[in-house]
């Protein structure tokens, strides 16, 4: 239940991980499928499948955990400004 | 609990991945299909397309959130100064002549004092403060 949780609240940074690792599967593919050939027209399917698609899904991983990263400093953002908020307002020494 | 996109950026986040995903799918759909490698580099192109429109849009994503939290902070390290200042004084008890008596200004200087400031404390000061001055940042008149 506790591991349910955790992937509840960390459900970015957990897509961002299994998106890097499906980036760099994809990576890997393309380099396994272009070095398996010597001829230009079977190569260039797998710079675009492995090699740009990779890439692409690299990329996505990282914004996904750099978001997680805005939307925790955000949270916290929330909570100070409800302290603030109840500063001014005296209910808070 | 808030976040720090708009709506309006959050659709063109998808609108970016899904147009990107679509032309490298398109890109690869394309090259695979035929064995003339001039044809395919089209397709190369059409694929390269895809990532720069993917990464632009979260590029654009990622800045707009940063610049968010930051216009936040400033927002809430500006009010919390506002709160930690001292309050204000009192303005002129009655056995003084006019709040402007309180308030000193340097000969050509553009700032108006209280007369306990340190910046003035020692200089030659007159009480004529005008109406141009603006009130000092130190001693805040």
């Amino acid at each position: 239940m506790e591991l349910i949780g955790w992937l509840r609240a960390q459900w970015d940074r957990v897509a961002a991980w299994v998106v890097i690792a499906a980036g760099a599967v994809a990576l890997l593919l393309g380099w396994w499928g272009v070095s398996g050939s010597g001829f230009p027209a079977q190569q260039i399917p797998y710079v675009i499948s492995g090699g740009m698609v990779g890439l692409f899904l690299v990329g996505l991983g990282g914004m996904l955990w750099l978001s997680a990263d805005l939307r925790d400093e955000w949270r916290k953002l929330d909570e100070l400004d409800q302290r603030l908020a109840a500063l001014a307002d005296g209910t808070e020494s | 609990m808030t976040l720090p996109w708009r709506v309006g950026t959050v659709v063109s986040l998808y609108l970016a991945t899904v147009v990107g995903g679509a032309l490298l799918v398109a890109g690869w759909y394309g090259a695979s299909g035929t064995g003339d490698v001039a044809a395919q580099l089209v397709w190369l192109n059409v694929a390269a397309l895809g990532l720069i429109v993917a990464g632009t849009g979260n590029v654009v994503w990622l800045l707009y959130g940063h610049r968010s939290v930051r216009a936040r902070q400033r927002a809430l390290v500006a009010r919390g100064m506002e709160l930690a200042a001292p309050p204000r004084r009192p303005t002129a008890s009655p056995t003084s002549t006019t709040p402007t008596a309180l308030r000193v200004a340097i000969h050509g200087g553009a700032r108006f004092h209280r007369p306990t400031c340190p910046l003035v404390v020692g200089k030659r000061t007159t009480a004529r403060i005008g109406t141009k001055r603006i009130p000092c940042e130190a001693c805040r008149p």
